[in-house]
């Protein structure tokens, strides 16, 4: 309230100052004041209409105060002038939830989110799908493998899928996973390693179990920069034929205390009613960071967070892998490389001759060329990422392009325009692995980056 | 804001930065928001200079913070703008005399100045009032040390190692004390207990790599001198050196006077005085590099420093020792270019100034190319009949060099 009153003084002081405004509006909003809240936004829309924010605001503030149908009119009028803003559906699908049509509401929830995926609201999602709103097909759980059975054995998911199954926080995550490791050029070795630190143990629970082992469970994949770590891990996901999740940083941080607690322990949840299923976390190391790096106990209550999650304590991970990748694994907390946590790491170095030849005649394709020798190309890009061969087939494309304004006519990219433009492109994996070098060489208890060392030949 | 600062604590600066960035945008005065956004800035390589735009913005709206004139101070001490660091520093310590950064900014510019008996004066106020301050601690010990204070300055370290046994800059300081007092297993242990910590704290990787260069009794010499020197600010530094030319001018027009072989045989002496504090570090990696152990923790360029300075050093030495032998003059001449040669080289492939390096580089090339246009002319496959003369105007070129060598543009990495 102290706050309330600060804002209201400087609001008289500076009655024409926008974004003071439409933060003391917000916070009358906060505060249940729903008609102070309405009158600011009404001045802030005065003072400049442009302001989506207290458009929004102010239909928020009509439904508080209860005047439910006004806000429906309201937000219907806010969609029709601006359909391509997320908030005014996502307004919609919490206006026509609370008047019972979880159906309607879930059809501009996911309007909402196909506009802006930052708007995802799980208790919103949650609501809707307890509101019974109709499954659509593209939500049904993974197909199962040949057999009845899928990879890990389990039972059809159909059977025990609890209704949230669909929720759409989840689909906001879910990927459609239509590549396996066939789609994935070279990087045999990696493949290898998966096979058998991963595809292998669920293949063979049974024989695993008998050794006192468990399938699933987390794996760590590091590398430098852009050289396939996603790629390899929707692959994976493809060949035990399982849900794929992606989480980013961004879809678990939030600033208010104990929402990125809620909203990891919502994904683990999500991906526990969809197994199997493979969580995908990418940059892991900013979510598990170390934790003498964070100043803050809020940063610390997510890590324990992820660690309860990780160890099962608060629901059984069985048929869940949890697949973390990372360009930085030294700064992970050493507790998530613990047994049972991510106690499986896979190096996965810049790709090989092969795997580059590969990217090259990906990359080729629908581009006007001529006699691509995308081995020779791959010959001279020792050490480049597929971000690196990316920027090489730019910097090709757009010297041909220019010729062609020139001439006026296609002028196709060759396999010497691409070897020529590879000069202008440096290796970005270089410098990974000159900071990977010193934690290979002066950090390597329990030898964790031995194969960094193996990489660049490092006999110590 | 709070997402910013959960990104900047999770080493993420560029998207901490977006975040204030963002902030700013809704919130254009916000103070807090630019100083945040100075702090992040500061943590991105090459962003020095927008860090500084961020906190000025910050100090416009509030100029009674003393924390951001401290802060603007630091980072115009990490610009090389010492005089307006001062000036900033100065302000902090005006509006809050009782607080400590204020004091500990202070000290760095006085650090970046090398008037170290300043910096302690400040850090001694700092530390007085923050007892445990880690910073102020590890600059007090680095000013100590630098000082030739040792006894002092392992109070220090002893004490800072005390209350933390982990700090990877505790360790570290440690291991230049060992070194400076010729406890090189020590130093040893000490920064690979640092770069355990730490493995990118590249003053522990130099520390560590000074070590091992210490395997050899001749370069400790060197590093002794090096720590007798460091005590100096540059001006005194650079007195001394002139003061040790004239010094050896008229000590060999007096020796001369008795005896010419005298005379000869200091200024041999001096020039190989010049000589070996030139390609001290190239031959000193060239031992690190003969370990096999030890030789993982040089890098590419510290590798070619080896070979290209102190391998040419050697080899130069040898072909000129071998046509004193067998009185073939190209040999002498070949042996001679590659050993005058290392001086340029010794700036060249280390060199963190791309200026720098790009300049001295090419007069290590043209050394090189001279030698072997001496091998090809004494084979007969190539006519060059002013060799003799383009050996002369590359020796000078070579003392020039040396000259060159303390142009500080020409030595360090540019910043912002």
């Amino acid at each position: 309230m102290e706050n309330l009153d600060a804002l209201r003084q400087a609001v008289a002081v500076s009655p024409e100052n926008v974004p003071l405004l439409n933060l003391l509006a917000a916070a009358c909003l906060k505060a249940g004041l729903g008609e102070e809240a309405q009158t600011h936004f009404a001045r802030v829309l005065e003072l400049d209409p442009s302001q989506i924010e207290a458009e929004v605001g102010t239909i928020e503030a009509v439904r508080r105060q209860g005047k439910g149908s006004e806000a429906v009119v309201r937000a219907e009028s806010l969609c029709e002038r601006l359909p391509g803003e997320g908030r005014g559906w996502l307004l919609r699908a919490k206006l026509d939830l609370a008047e019972g049509a979880a159906g309607a509401a879930r059809r501009w929830y996911s309007k909402a989110l196909e506009l802006d995926r930052g708007l995802a609201d799980i208790a919103l999602s949650n609501e809707i799908a307890d509101a019974g709103a109709p499954v659509s097909e593209d939500a049904k759980p993974a197909p199962i493998a040949s057999g009845g059975a899928n990879a890990f054995g389990m039972l059809p998911p159909g059977e025990s899928m609890p209704p949230t199954t669909t929720s759409d926080f989840g689909e906001s995550y879910r990927e459609n996973v239509d590549v396996d490791f066939k789609d994935v050029g070279g990087m045999e070795s990696v493949k290898e390693e998966i096979r058998m630190k991963i595809l292998f143990p669920l293949q063979n629970r049974e024989l695993f179990e008998a050794y006192g082992k468990k399938a699933g469970g987390g794996v760590l994949l590091y590398g430098p920069p852009g050289c396939g770590k996603t790629l390899i891990s929707r692959a994976t996901a493809g060949e035990i034929d399982a849900s794929f999740f992606s989480i980013g940083l961004h879809q678990v941080m939030d600033m208010w205390m104990g929402q990125s607690e809620q909203k990891l322990h919502e994904i683990f949840e999500m991906a526990r009613r969809q197994r199997p299923a493979v969580l995908f976390f990418d940059e892991i190391d900013a979510l598990a960071a170390d934790r003498r790096d964070l100043r803050t106990s809020a940063g610390r209550t997510l890590i324990n967070q992820f660690l309860a999650e990780l160890d099962g304590d608060i629901a059984k991970n069985d048929d869940v892998l949890i697949l973390g990748a990372t360009n930085a694994p030294w700064h992970l907390d050493a507790a998530f490389l613990r047994p049972g946590r991510f106690d499986r790491i896979v190096f996965v170095p810049p790709p090989d001759c092969e795997a580059r030849a590969a990217i090259v005649e990906v990359m080729a394709r629908e581009k006007p060329m001529t006699d691509l020798d995308p081995l020779a190309v791959a010959k001279k890009t020792e050490g480049f990422s597929g971000a690196d061969l990316m920027a090489v087939f730019d910097q090709a494309v757009d010297a041909a392009l220019e010729q062609a304004m020139k001439k006026g006519k296609i002028v196709p990219v060759t396999t010497k325009d691409l070897i020529r433009a590879r000069k202008s492109v440096k290796p970005s994996t270089k410098k990974w692995f000159e900071s990977a070098k010193n934690y290979a060489l002066y950090a390597n208890q329990g030898g964790l980056y031995d194969e960094i060392l193996e990489y660049l030949d490092i006999r110590q | 804001m709070t997402r910013g600062q959960l990104l900047l604590e999770r080493r993420r600066p560029e998207d901490a930065a977006a975040a204030f960035m963002q902030v700013l945008a809704q919130q254009p005065d916000y103070t807090e928001a630019h100083f945040w956004l100075a702090l992040a800035l500061m943590q991105i390589p090459d962003r020095m200079k927008d860090a500084l735009v961020a906190i000025e913005a910050a100090i416009a709206l509030d100029p009674e913070a003393p924390l951001l004139h401290a802060y603007r101070s630091r980072i115009l001490t990490i610009l090389r703008r010492t005089r307006e660091a001062h000036q900033a520093a100065d302000s902090a310590m005006h509006l809050d005399p009782d607080g400590n950064l204020a004091y500990i900014a202070k000290a760095e510019v006085c650090c970046e100045e090398k008037q170290w008996a300043e910096a302690e004066r400040y850090l001694l106020i700092a530390l007085n009032r923050e007892p445990d301050d880690e910073l102020a601690g590890n600059l007090m010990a680095h000013t100590l040390r630098m000082q030739g204070k040792l006894e002092q300055n392992q109070a220090t370290i002893e004490k800072l190692l005390a209350e933390d046994p982990n700090s990877c800059m505790g360790h570290c300081n440690a291991g230049w004390s060992c070194l400076q007092q010729s406890r090189y297993e020590d130093a040893e242990t000490h920064f690979a207990e640092a770069l355990r910590l730490d493995p990118e704290f590249e003053a522990a990787r130099a520390g560590l790599l000074e070590s091992f260069r210490a395997r050899s009794p001749i370069y400790r010499s060197y590093l002794k001198y090096c720590f007798w020197m460091q005590r100096f600010t540059a001006g005194r530094q650079f007195i001394i050196i002139i003061g040790l030319i004239i010094a050896v001018r008229v000590l060999r027009e007096v020796l001369g006077r008795i005896s010419p072989l005298a005379g000869g045989l200091l200024v041999f002496a001096y020039i190989m005085l010049v000589l070996w504090v030139w390609v001290a570090s190239g031959i000193g990696n060239l031992v690190v590099l003969c370990d096999r152990k030890a030789r993982v923790a040089l890098n590419s360029g510290e590798r070619m420093e080896a070979i290209c300075v102190g391998g040419g050093l050697i080899a130069g030495l040898c072909l000129l020792g071998a046509g004193v032998l067998f009185g073939k003059t190209p040999l002498q001449m070949i042996g001679i270019t590659m050993m005058v040669a290392s001086v340029p080289g010794a700036l060249a492939f280390t060199n963190p100034s791309p200026l720098g390096r790009r300049l001295f580089t090419g007069m290590f090339a043209a050394g090189w190319a001279l030698g072997v246009m001496i091998a090809l002319s004494a084979m007969g496959l190539f006519e060059a009949p002013v060799l003799d003369t383009l050996l002369g105007g590359y020796i000078l070129l070579c003392v020039v060099c040396t000259w060159l060598g303390n142009i500080p543009s020409l030595r360090r990495a540019p910043v912002g």
